[in-house]
């Protein structure tokens, strides 16, 4: 899950280390290539010592297992630091009641200041950031707590300003140790405190912003397009992280404006307004893939491409289901994955 | 380097709670603007889980429910007050307008109980478990409930929600305004206060088995001041 500024650039050139070898392997068997025990042994030595440093300095993964089990270890880290965060929640619903106030309100503040002292803790023990990763999802959940429990303690009426806190202390983490979980919380919670302010300007309350998509559509496309403007250079991996919730958050809330056009700002006919977001979709769709496509990121690719499928389906259920008998419909379907298929296969060799 | 960003959630940390804090003593600075008796047909207890130590009471009143508009004095000029376009929503009723925060004013035991009491669908039923708080007004700011509502045992001003919602009744386009929620919904009630209630937490009552006195300040932000039972005078 966490990675350290820089592992990436020194993975990335492991592999092609290994990659690199193996090819040499093959062009000698092929006699394409012929080195003499001079020039084999200097590579041989420069590799060795090479991955040997990166290993030090970055814990890498040399081989095909270590990276599965690379892969294993953040799935754990992640599946653990959430159960962690449980254990926070009900741990303190569970014996709250039984101390007084000013000892509840010391305890919801004093956690996450403990916290954090346990992840610099940890990050100066270890280079992968395992447990520092952890234990940040658990600081931020402890945060999170703490203004809830404090909220109800003293019965106050909530306000969108929370989100701000949690989402500039997720951030904060996350910048400071690379953590790509906690960059993606703070952007979930700053998209929030957007979204409602928003709404809370127009005099509505804070809460209702769900009932006005548009707000987390723009909040959403800032997001998606911040790594553009501001370059990470240091976390190389973050970029991935602002268009994934960017585009989703994009991607989702045109598909609640393609069903209920009522709860658009615009002032035209539901049905109207529906049309519109309808289009809009699919342009949104394609420019992603094609920016995607543009600047290499395969990831946009795809996301662009799952949605224009189920963009290019919902359409398909509007236009066909209530009278198609139901067996054309799904053949109709299946039909069109396959041409999806294809068309799918060609962008991925224009992206090659 | 790393230093410095973990000092900076620290200071996220601490000025969060130092300004969460501060507002809280602002709240309560100067003593309570409102301190009312309510009893537990008011302040019912709210459901608690099983693994939760926690007690909390819901603020419940009562709606008008033998008319078609629970809140027929929640009318056009008092709409519009609260920043409601009245003339849009009735002509663009396909885009209900979002719910906006007010402050209400509610009537504990008064006029609009009895009325409630008189009406024809709850005669000769019990109704000593039912709620005597009914919101008789709102308004944008407090100020003026305060003024008009000077009785601070019989009335009690809040902070809440008022949603307005289009329907068709007999052909013809009519706007609903209702109250959808009164804030805080739950009002925790802190340790030792709590202690008579944890007992009580889960159980029916069939007549009131407390009364709370209920203090709000500044920022209507209420607070248990005592809970008798009866007997415990």
């Amino acid at each position: 899950m966490p990675e350290a500024a820089g592992r990436g650039d020194a993975q990335q050139r492991a592999d092609r280390l290994g990659i690199f070898l193996d090819e040499l392997v093959e062009l000698e068997r092929q006699h394409v290539l012929v080195l003499t025990e001079e020039q084999r042994s200097s590579i041989e030595s420069f590799t060795s010592r090479t991955l040997e440093d990166l290993t030090r300095r970055y814990d890498i993964d040399v081989n095909s297992s270590q990276k599965q089990l690379s892969l294993g270890m953040r799935i754990v880290s992640a599946l653990g630091g959430l159960a962690l965060c449980a254990a926070v929640f009900l741990f303190f619903y569970r014996f709250w009641g039984l101390i007084p106030a000013a000892g509840q309100a010391a305890i919801l503040v004093v956690t996450p200041l403990l916290g954090l002292a346990a992840m610099h803790f940890a990050s100066i023990r270890e280079r992968t950031l395992y447990f520092t990763g952890l234990i940040g999802l658990v600081v931020f959940a402890s945060f999170v707590l703490n203004l809830v429990v404090l909220g109800q303690l003293f019965n106050r009426v909530s306000s969108p300003n929370a989100f701000l806190a949690w989402g500039a202390l997720a951030l904060a983490l996350g910048y400071t140790y690379g953590l790509r979980p906690l960059l993606a919380a703070g952007l979930i919670s700053w998209l929030v405190f957007f979204s409602a302010t928003i709404v809370s300007w127009s005099g509505a309350w804070w809460e209702s912003f769900f009932s006005r998509p548009e707000c987390i559509l723009i909040g959403g496309a800032l997001i998606a397009a911040f790594p553009a403007w501001v370059h990470h250079r240091k976390h190389e991996n973050f970029p991935g992280t602002y268009r994934l919730v960017g585009l989703l958050s994009v991607f989702l809330s045109l598909l609640a404006l393609w069903y209920a056009g009522a709860n658009s700002f615009l002032p035209l006919e539901p049905k109207s307004i529906e049309r519109i977001y309808q289009v809009i979709a699919f342009m949104t769709a394609a420019f992603t893939i094609w920016a995607g496509i543009k600047y290499k990121l395969s990831g946009t690719v795809n996301l662009g491409a799952v949605f224009f499928t189920i963009f290019l389906y919902a359409k398909f259920v509007d236009w066909w289901w209530d009278w198609m008998p139901k067996y054309v419909f799904f053949f109709l379907i299946g039909a069109i994955a396959i041409g999806l298929l294809f068309a799918f296969r060609k962008l991925r060799s224009a992206i090659a | 380097m790393r230093l410095g960003g973990i000092l900076a959630a620290a200071a996220v940390i601490v000025i969060t709670n130092g300004v969460v804090l501060l507002e809280v003593a602002r709240n309560r600075a100067g003593g309570a603007i409102e301190t009312i008796r309510l009893t537990e047909r008011e302040l019912p207890l709210g459901f608690r889980e099983k693994e939760n130590t926690g007690v909390a009471v819901g603020l419940n009143w009562q709606r008008l429910s033998f008319v078609a508009n629970d809140y027929p004095w929640l009318d056009r000029t008092k709409l519009e007050g609260l920043g409601f376009d009245y003339a849009k929503a009735l002509r663009d009723p396909q885009h209900p307008p979002l719910p906006r925060p007010a402050f209400v004013a509610l009537e504990y035991n008064g006029p609009a109980w009895e009325q409630w009491l008189n009406s024809a669908a709850l005669k000769d039923m019990p109704n000593d478990t039912y709620s005597r708080l009914f919101p008789i007004d709102v308004a944008r700011t407090p100020e003026p409930l305060l003024r008009k509502y000077p009785n601070r045992e019989k009335y009690l001003v809040v902070r809440g929600l008022v949603q307005l919602s289009a329907v068709t009744r007999q052909g013809q386009l009519q706007l609903l305004p209702s109250i959808s929620q009164l804030f805080p919904a739950a009002i925790h009630v802190p340790s030792p206060l709590s202690d008579p209630l944890n007992v009580m937490v889960g159980t029916n009552p069939t007549s009131p088995r407390y009364t709370i006195t209920l203090s709000y300040g500044r920022s209507f932000e209420p607070w248990v001041v005592r809970i008798d039972q009866p007997g415990s005078d």
